[in-house]
């Protein structure tokens, strides 16, 4: 299995990067004549805040902006700032409504938000823009429907520079399982449910942390990324909502028959403690805890924060305990399912450039270049020699980057050289895989190939349809914890499903599925399909 | 303008003997205090006073593009909504009985500890203790809901190995319902009974040394005392700082509910401020978040007037 894998992924890069060398090919004409220009000078707002060193220069000394302002002769004065994401929210709207903005605003804080105060006449429409300053981004649009449909507003305009993702960083949450127990306990890999199950029940029973004691727990952290195997949608991990998308309709999980078996199976396992019993508020410092002392055999989240971060702490104190991927289990139908992975456009980022521009063109040039294979280069890896060395053919970050003694690389790709946070660009897969430790790398491959295509699109609403799904899911979202975390711990009997069933209807669930249903319409429009 | 000390002492005693250069200098006097005053007073105009424009927004859809005054009026919309919803009862309950119960059980602890304090003899024993007690309050929200979290976890904390090493059942205590009162209160007594007594010693120390020797001497117990004269003493403290929690009826901490709840206990734990802050801030509905608060100031207003107005008539303390 890891052998096809790693024949396939080169690949997969080698057609992407031609992709994108073949569109920065055609950018690089426009790049000139932009050089010849006079100096540009323009005002920017963004939401970033200085790294935790001495050190740290302003948000304009990014290395990104001196190669702006090389290629592009732009140079911009920024405004930074910072605080909670509401905070920032606020001092947007303030900013907004104040009629003072400047060109560019770094961050949209959401793309809901972004195309609102578009459509309300505060930043540029930019399809025009785009298709004649855009060259990149006109090409990623046009071979991947997705970006686009993610992107366009419910009245047909584009209104900020979307942040997109490639397909390896979009899978980075998934199952994560320990291989040394499996070996231990002679089990293949569980591919489906039923061999999860039977893993599981042998994890409880045969102690494989060989310490005697029956404290294995075969699942900690949230339960519910299990219900997805069942092909429906269920809040969990990175996926807010209850929605799925099945033979191109939007569905919602808690009005689908198999959120009932899905239902069983949980409280099943959660009675037999083959799920973690303390699940529910369980803090992060609580999980650490159990995963270090070797009582937790599977879990779901990230595979930096948890896969390579414990990893690498097994590691320091001792030669086993590994974590690695977990494909996504095959449910009763055979469906492999993960809702945790991002969509092809993330959501809370996004740039615009404000009515009050006059350098909208040059903006756009600007911007086109980060999407473009050289420009992520730059945003994401720096400059070589410096914070990159070309090895085989692929960027790896030197000691500067990779071994600085405070900042771990995306912070210091963040304090130093370019926000690859949140810039509108795409998430090149090189610099996800960098963040990771072996079984990392294998387990972000595994999770690419079994995420199956049931996650709901990022939808763009109209202002009413907001405020609408904004008061229905206000009582809805209680409502489904109670009874999801009722049904799985045994607090409420699924004898009581017909009454959860009269519940979601009076609390008009159906409403919300054909609200979403229209945006997704107007989604599936905008792709072209 | 007097400039020195010496002088000011001097022109006193020079005042007292002429009285129309005294009131001036009374005057004089009364002019800087006001002065004094001013900065709060500013305060409370600018950050308390001039925001409260800001409620209109309850009435509005507001939109921060569009600013507070050209938001769209919507009348009582987001109230009705709110009011409409399945949970409107129930939050109502569990504000009211959250702090109901820690004000039933949290008001006359504090008291009690400062009359036992009052009779601990020697002042550096009275004045450890009491630091000691102190000490709680000083912990932050977010510790102590980790504390609790430690303690009482059913497999790893050391309050359900003490009740299954008696022999009795592992209780998910922050999982259950039932439970959830009970802690919230608890806590909150254990962090604020030092701090919350400090007013009472206060009011102790200041009762007249000479009323206890009389008493005393009238042949009175240490319970007689209590009762007839430091309870006394301290009654008008009591009564002033009841009425001031007797306001705060329907503000419950938000941070703690937050830190302590989950979806198991919403039923006896959810509460007005935590559901909007699920349902309003993070998704930015504004005039929603604002209509709910304005309703919660409503009510505690109602309930502060009554309560003052049930005091006067009953006793002689009111808070105007």
């Amino acid at each position: 299995m890891r052998g096809k894998s790693a024949l396939r992924i080169p690949a997969v890069i080698l057609i992407l990067l031609g992709c994108a060398a073949l569109a920065a090919a055609t950018g690089k004409q426009e790049d000139k004549t932009a050089v010849k220009g006079e100096p540009i000078h323009i005002t920017g707002w963004a939401n970033w805040a200085p790294g935790p060193v001495k050190d740290s220069p302003t948000f304009g000394n990014l290395y990104m902006f001196q190669v702006a302002r090389e290629k592009f002769n732009i140079t911009i004065d920024w405004t930074e700032a910072t605080g909670s994401t509401a905070e920032v929210t606020t001092q947007l709207g303030l900013l907004v409504a104040s009629g003072k903005m400047p060109d560019l605003i770094e961050r949209i804080m959401t793309t809901q938000i972004g195309q609102d105060y578009g459509r309300q006449g505060a930043f540029i429409a930019l399809e025009d823009l785009i298709a004649r300053n855009a060259p990149v981004l006109s090409a990623q649009m046009k071979a991947n429907p997705a970006y686009r449909g993610q992107t366009v507003a419910p009245d047909g305009h584009i209104y900020f520079f979307p942040r997109l993702l490639e397909d390896l960083p979009r899978n980075f949450n998934g199952f994560h399982i320990r291989q040394d127990w499996l070996d231990k306990l002679g089990l293949a890999m569980p591919q489906t449910m039923d061999e999860l199950y039977a893993a599981f029940k042998a994890f409880r029973d045969k102690d494989p942390n060989g310490n005697g004691k029956a404290d294995e727990i075969p699942w900690s952290s949230n339960p519910y990324p299990l219900a997805w195997a069942f092909g429906i949608g269920c809040r969990g991990s990175n996926n807010v909502t209850d929605f799925f998308v099945e033979d191109g309709r939007v569905k919602f999980g808690p009005l689908d028959p198999r959120y009932r078996d899905a239902m069983t199976l949980l409280a099943k396992w959660y009675s037999e403690k083959l799920i973690d019993n303390e699940y529910l508020g369980l803090k992060a410092s609580a999980f650490d805890t159990k995963v270090l002392q070797d009582q937790v055999d599977a879990c779901y989240g990230s595979y930096a924060g948890y896969l390579t971060k414990y990893n690498k702490l097994f590691l320091q104190d001792r030669k086993s305990g590994l974590f690695v991927g977990l494909p996504a289990p095959a449910g009763p139908a055979g469906i492999r399912s993960n809702l945790g992975i991002h969509m092809e456009l993330d959501p809370a980022c996004g740039a615009a450039i404000t009515v009050q521009s006059k350098q909208a063109a040059a903006i756009t040039r600007m911007m086109d270049y980060f999407y473009s294979d050289e420009g992520r280069r730059v945003l994401y890896f720096g400059k070589e020699g410096e914070h990159y060395t070309m090895q085989g053919g692929k960027p790896v970050y030197t000691d500067k980057v990779a071994k600085h003694e405070t900042l771990a690389i995306a912070q210091y790709l963040n304090t130093y050289v370019g926000y690859i946070s949140q810039w509108p660009s795409i998430v090149p897969g090189d610099h996800q895989l960098s963040l990771y430790d072996k079984e990392g790398k294998e387990a972000l491959y595994t999770a690419a190939k079994t995420a199956g295509n049931r996650k709901i699109p990022i939808l763009q609403f109209t202002t009413a349809e907001v405020k609408e799904t904004q008061t229905l899911s206000r009582d809805l979202n209680t409502y489904i914890d109670e009874w999801l975390d009722g049904f799985i711990r045994g607090t409420k009997p699924l004898g009581d499903y017909d009454a959860f069933l009269d519940g979601l209807k009076k609390l008009n669930a159906e409403r919300y599925t054909a609200l979403h249903q229209t945006a997704y319409e107007r989604y599936l429009k905008a792709t072209g399909m | 303008m007097e400039t020195t000390g010496g002088k000011t002492g001097s022109g006193r005693t020079a005042a007292a003997h002429r009285p129309g250069e005294f009131r001036r200098y009374l005057k004089r006097r009364g002019f800087l205090l006001y002065l004094f005053f001013l900065p709060v007073a500013l305060y409370y105009l600018v950050f308390h006073y001039v925001p409260m424009y800001g409620v209109i927004i309850a009435f509005k859809d507001f939109s921060p593009f569009l600013g507070i005054l050209r938001s769209p009026w919507v009348g009582f919309e987001h109230f009705l909504t709110f009011f409409r919803s399945i949970y409107f009862f129930r939050l109502l309950r569990n504000t009211f009985l959250i702090s109901f119960y820690s004000l039933l059980f949290g008001f006359p602890v504090p008291i009690l500890f400062a009359l036992l304090l009052n009779e601990l003899p020697g002042r550096r024993l009275r004045s450890i203790i009491q630091s000691l007690t102190y000490v709680p309050h000083f912990v932050s929200t977010v510790v102590v809901a980790g504390l609790l979290y430690t303690f009482l976890s059913p497999s790893a904390g050391f309050v359900n190995a003490i009740v299954t090493g008696l022999g009795g059942k592992a209780v998910d205590f922050l999982r259950e319902p039932a439970w959830f009162r009970f802690l919230y209160v608890l806590s909150g007594v254990w962090q604020q009974m030092g701090w919350g007594s400090i007013i009472y010693v206060a009011g102790l120390s200041a009762i007249d040394v000479q009323l206890y020797e009389a008493a005393d001497m009238d042949g009175a117990g240490r319970l007689r005392k209590m009762w007839s004269i430091s309870l006394p003493g301290i009654l008008p403290t009591i009564v002033t700082m009841l009425l001031l929690n007797l306001g705060r009826l329907m503000t419950v901490g938000f941070e703690k509910v937050f830190l302590l709840y989950n979806s198991a206990t919403y039923e006896t734990a959810d509460v007005i401020s935590t559901y909007v802050y699920r349902s309003g801030i993070m998704e930015q509905q504004y005039s929603f978040a604002a209509a709910v608060g304005l309703f919660n100031s409503v009510v505690t207003l109602v309930l502060l007037t009554g309560f003052n107005w049930i005091s006067r008539r009953m006793s002689e303390f009111s808070l105007w």
